[in-house]
C-alpha cells in the first residue's frame, strides 16, 4: 500500500517534469521562429548609418548570424542546456551576466510588491468580511486600484514623496552596496506596482470569502459558538486560498517581467527595461533569452502553484496522484 | 472640486518650500536620456557613448570646444605641409593612460591602424580612409601622411571615433574604458548609471568634482521630476520642450536652449517616381511651412535650415528662402509635373518624438496640395532595414546628427538616391581645397545645389535644452558635437 503510493507519486512527479521540459522546448522553438522572422539586421543596428560592408560581415559571423536557421536553433538549444545565453550584440557582454544583474533588482522588487499587495488585498478583504460596514471601503479601493494606470500613479508618487516632500528618491537605483539607499529606491515602485495587484486580490478574496460564508457548515460552526473572526480564519480563508494561489502565481510572473512601465517611470535597471532596450536595439540574442526566461518562469510558477494547491486541498491531491 | 484644489495647494506649497536635495560639493550628477550600449566611442555609432566619454574618459589629438572650434588636445601643436598631405603633430609630454601606460606617438599609430582594419567596428571609417601611413620619428612626434588632400581631416580627428587608445587596454574598452582624460571609469550599474572618478594625473587644470555620476532617464516626465527633486544636478538634453516654461519659473533651476548638429529632413526617394522629378520635389518643399512645423512639433525650438548644413559652420549659406512656403505655387508645380489632382504616397517614420510629431503635421500640409499621405510608423531596426538599406520608401523623416555630413549626398547608393555631377564637383572642390576661403565658397555651392534640386525638404536643427541647478556653471549650450566635458563644470 505505502510503496504503491510512493511509486505513483514518483511517477506523477516524473510526468510533471517531462511535461515541463516538453513545454519549455516548444516555447523555445516558438520564440526562436518568432524572433528570427522579425525584419531588421542586428549588425546594421549595432554599426549605424556609416557601417562598411566588411564590418557588417565580421559582426554577423562573430554572432553566427550567417549560419542557416536550423543550425542556429540547435546551437542555441545546446548552449541553453549548458546555461549559456550567448553574448549580447548591443552590450558585448554575456547575456547571463546582464540578466543576473537585472534579477538583483527585479526579484526583490517583485517580492516586495507581492508582499504589499497580498497584505493589503487580503487584509481589506478580511476586514470587509468580518465587519460588512467596511464593504464600501474595499469596493472603493478595488475600483480605484484598477482604474489608476500605474505609470500615472508612479508619477503621482514621485511628485508627492520625491519632488514635494523630499522623503524618497525620484528614481534610479544606487546598487545593493548602498544598503538602505537601495531599499529606499524600491519603496515607491513597489507601491505603484502593488496597488492595482492588491485591488485585484481584495476583490477576488472578498468574493470567495462571501461565497464560503454562505455555506451551511459555516452556520453550524457559528451555532457551535465560534466567533466571526474564528470562522473567517479557520474555515473561510483556507477555502479561498486555492483560487487565490492561482491568481498570485499569475501576478508573480507578471511582476517579474511585466513591470516595464513602472521600471521606466522610476528609471530602475530591471528585467523589463532590459527587454525594452533589447527590442529597441534589435538585440535578438538578449531578447530571445529574456522571453525564454519569462516563459520558463511562468511554466515553473504554474507547476509550483499546482503542487502548492494540492498540498492545501486534499481533493486536488487525490486527483493528481500527489 | 474644492478637495482637488486643496490638494493642489498642498502639493504646490510642498514643492516650493522644500529646498533641493543637498548639494554634495565634490560630486556632480548628470542625467541623460539614453544609456550608451558600451563605453568605447571607436566601436559604435551611438551618440550616448560620446556624450559620456568624449573629453571625460577619452581624448583626441585635436579637440572640438563648445563653440565648435578646433583646440589642441593630446597634440600640443601641429603643422600641415603646403600640399595638405603631411600632418606633423607634437604630442603633450608626461601624459599617461589611466592604467599608467605612457601616451606616445606609438599610441597614435596603433589607434589609427586599429580603426582602419577591415573588421574594425569604427562607425566613421571615412575619417581614416585618406591616411596612407603614420610615422613615429620619436615618442612625442607623430607624422600622419595622407594619400589625398582632405580639408576636414583635422576636424574628423577631433571626433569621438578618433580617440586615442592603448594596445594593452583597447580590447576591453567597451566595458572597462581606459583613456587619458580627466575622469577615470569607476563602475557601471547597467540600465541605471555610470560612475567616474577624477584622474589626479591629468595634464590639464584640476577639475572641481572628484566624482561624477551619469544617470540614464528616458521618460521626459521623469526627467523633469528628477531635476525638480534635486536628484540630478543637470539634464544634458531635456526631451520635453513643453515643460520649459514651468522649469524656467523655478528659481532653483537654470534653463538654456541651444542647438545640436542634428539636421532634420523630410527625405525623398529621388530614385523612385514621382520623386525623381525635380518639380514634384520642389512642390513638396513649397507645401511645407517650416516655421509651423517647428512651432507645432518642437514647441518653437529648432533653428530653420534651407540645406543640409549647420548655421554654426563658417561656410553656412542661408537658403531657407529657396522653394519657400507657397501652397498655390506648389499646386501649380504639381500640375506641371503631370499631377493636377495630386497623388498618394507613404511617409515612413522612425520612433523619435521629433519624427512622429513633425510627420503628422507635414502629412496634413501635403494634403493641402492634394498629396495623400499614409503614415507608417516603424521601429528603428525596421527603418534601417527597409528605408535606409532597402530604399523601399517614398518619404521619411529623420535627423542626421553627424556634424558636417553633406558628403552623404555624393554617395550614389545612399538612401536618397541623389546623383548630381555638379554637386559632386562642388563637394570635391571643398574637400581638396587648401585655403579656408576656397573651401567655404565650394561648400556654399554644394549647399545651394542641394537646395535648388530640392533633394530633400530641409527642416530644422534639433534643439538642445539644458536644465541645471542654478548654481552649476560650465555646461555646453550647443552641441557642435555631443559631449558633456565634466572638467568644465563648477559651482558658482
Amino acid at each position: 500500500m505505502e510503496i504503491d503510493g510512493l511509486t505513483a507519486r514518483l511517477r506523477s512527479g516524473l510526468v510533471r517534469l517531462a511535461g515541463l521540459a516538453a513545454s519549455l522546448l516548444a516555447a523555445a522553438a516558438v520564440i526562436f521562429v518568432a524572433i528570427d522572422v522579425l525584419p531588421g539586421d542586428p549588425a546594421a543596428v549595432v554599426l549605424g548609418l556609416n557601417a562598411t560592408p566588411d564590418a557588417l560581415a565580421a559582426l554577423r559571423s562573430e554572432h553566427g548570424f550567417d549560419q542557416p536557421a536550423p543550425w542556429r536553433f540547435m546551437a542555441w538549444i545546446g548552449a541553453l542546456a549548458h546555461g549559456d545565453f550567448g553574448i549580447s550584440t548591443t552590450y558585448r557582454v554575456a547575456v547571463a551576466g546582464l540578466i543576473g544583474e537585472r534579477l538583483a533588482v527585479s526579484v526583490p522588487l517583485a517580492c516586495l510588491a507581492m508582499g504589499l499587495s497580498l497584505s493589503w488585498g487580503l487584509g481589506l478583504a478580511l476586514l470587509a468580511a468580518w465587519r460588512p460596514r467596511f464593504y464600501v471601503v474595499v469596493t472603493a479601493f478595488g475600483e480605484i486600484g484598477l482604474a489608476i494606470p500605474n505609470f500615472w500613479l508612479g508619477l503621482l508618487l514621485i511628485l508627492t514623496f520625491a519632488v514635494g516632500l523630499g522623503l524618497l528618491p525620484s528614481g534610479g537605483f544606487p546598487g545593493w552596496e548602498a544598503g538602505w539607499g537601495a531599499l529606499r529606491a524600491l519603496i515607491l515602485p513597489a507601491i505603484a506596482l502593488a496597488l492595482p495587484q492588491g485591488a485585484i486580490i481584495a476583490r477576488l478574496a472578498l468574493a470567495l470569502l462571501n461565497e464560503t460564508l454562505a455555506e451551511v457548515y459555516i452556520r453550524t460552526a457559528e451555532a457551535k459558538g465560534l466567533s466571526r473572526a474564528g470562522v473567517l480564519v479557520r474555515h473561510a480563508l483556507p477555502n479561498a486560498m486555492v483560487p487565490l494561489l492561482a491568481l498570485m502565481g499569475l501576478q508573480l510572473s507578471f511582476l517579474l517581467g511585466g513591470s516595464i512601465i513602472v521600471e521606466n517611470v522610476f528609471a530602475l535597471p530591471g528585467l523589463g527595461r532590459l527587454m525594452a532596450q533589447a527590442i529597441a536595439q534589435h538585440d535578438i540574442i538578449t531578447l530571445r533569452a529574456l522571453i525564454f526566461l519569462f516563459a520558463a518562469t511562468i511554466l515553473t510558477v504554474h507547476s509550483g502553484v499546482g503542487i502548492l494547491q494540492a498540498t492545501i486541498d486534499p481533493r486536488l491531491r487525490r486527483a493528481s496522484g500527489l | 472640486m474644492r478637495v482637488h484644489n486643496g490638494l493642489r495647494a498642498i502639493m504646490l506649497a510642498c514643492a516650493f518650500s522644500t529646498p533641493l536635495a543637498a548639494q554634495v560639493p565634490e560630486q556632480v550628477t548628470l542625467c541623460m536620456p539614453l544609456e550608451p550600449p558600451l563605453l568605447d566611442p571607436t566601436r559604435g555609432p551611438a551618440q550616448a557613448i560620446r556624450e559620456l566619454t568624449y573629453g571625460n574618459i577619452f581624448e583626441t589629438l585635436v579637440a572640438i570646444d563648445r563653440d565648435g572650434r578646433l583646440q589642441p588636445g593630446l597634440a600640443e601643436s601641429w603643422k600641415v605641409s603646403a600640399d595638405g598631405l603631411v600632418y606633423d603633430f607634437k604630442l603633450r609630454s608626461g601624459v599617461s593612460f589611466h592604467d599608467g601606460t605612457p601616451f606616445t606617438s606609438f599610441n597614435v599609430a596603433y589607434s589609427v591602424e586599429r580603426a582602419k582594419r577591415p573588421e574594425s567596428r569604427n562607425a566613421q571609417k571615412w575619417i581614416f580612409d585618406p591616411i596612407l601611413r603614420v610615422d613615429t620619428p620619436d615618442p612625442l612626434s607623430a607624422r600622419i601622411v595622407l594619400s589625398r588632400p582632405t580639408a576636414n581631416f583635422l576636424y574628423g580627428l577631433a571626433w569621438g571615433d578618433a580617440v586615442m587608445v592603448a594596445k594593452g587596454s583597447a580590447a576591453e574598452n567597451a566595458t572597462v574604458p581606459v583613456g587619458t582624460g580627466p575622469y577615470k571609469f569607476s563602475r557601471w550599474v547597467r540600465g541605471e548609471r555610470v560612475e567616474l572618478v577624477v584622474n589626479d594625473r591629468w595634464w590639464g587644470a584640476k577639475p572641481t568634482f572628484a566624482k561624477a555620476i551619469f544617470r540614464f532617464i528616458s521618460d521626459p516626465a521623469v526627467q523633469v521630476a528628477a531635476i525638480k527633486a534635486g536628484d540630478c544636478d543637470a539634464l544634458s538634453n531635456l526631451a520635453a520642450p513643453e515643460a520649459i516654461p514651468a522649469l524656467k519659473r523655478d528659481p532653483r533651476l537654470a534653463v538654456t536652449t541651444g542647438y545640436t548638429e542634428g539636421k532634420t529632413i523630410l527625405a525623398m526617394n529621388n530614385g523612385k517616381a514621382p520623386f525623381d522629378d525635380v518639380r514634384v520635389r520642389r512642390a513638396i518643399a513649397m507645401a511645407i511651412d517650416r516655421q509651423q512645423v517647428i512651432e507645432g512639433a518642437m514647441s518653437g525650438l529648432g533653428i530653420p535650415i534651407g540645406s543640409h548644413f549647420s548655421p554654426s559652420h563658417p561656410a553656412y549659406v542661408d537658403l531657407t528662402a529657396t522653394n519657400a512656403y507657397d501652397p498655390m505655387k506648389a499646386k501649380a508645380m504639381l500640375a506641371q509635373a503631370g499631377f493636377p489632382n495630386g497623388f498618394s504616397a507613404t511617409l515612413k517614420l522612425p520612433p523619435p518624438a521629433y519624427a512622429r510629431r513633425s510627420g503628422e503635421i507635414i502629412a496634413a500640409m501635403l494634403q493641402q496640395i492634394g498629396v495623400k499621405i499614409t503614415i507608417e510608423p516603424l521601429e528603428f531596426p525596421q527603418w534601417l532595414e527597409r528605408v535606409f538599406r532597402g530604399k523601399d520608401y517614398d518619404l521619411t523623416l529623420i535627423a542626421h546628427t553627424e556634424p558636417l555630413d553633406i558628403n552623404i549626398y555624393a554617395r550614389p547608393d545612399y538612401y536618397f538616391q541623389y546623383r548630381s555631377p555638379a554637386f559632386n564637383a562642388a563637394l570635391n572642390d571643398a574637400e581638396t581645397a587648401t585655403s579656408d576661403e576656397a573651401r567655404n565658397a565650394a561648400y556654399g555651392r554644394a549647399q545651394k545645389r542641394l537646395a535648388d534640386d530640392a533633394v530633400n525638404v530641409f527642416l530644422f536643427l534639433l534643439p538642445k535644452v539644458t536644465v541645471t541647478k542654478a548654481p552649476l556653471t560650465g555646461t555646453w549650450t550647443n552641441w557642435p558635437l555631443p559631449a558633456n566635458p565634466l572638467a568644465e563644470l563648477s559651482w558658482k
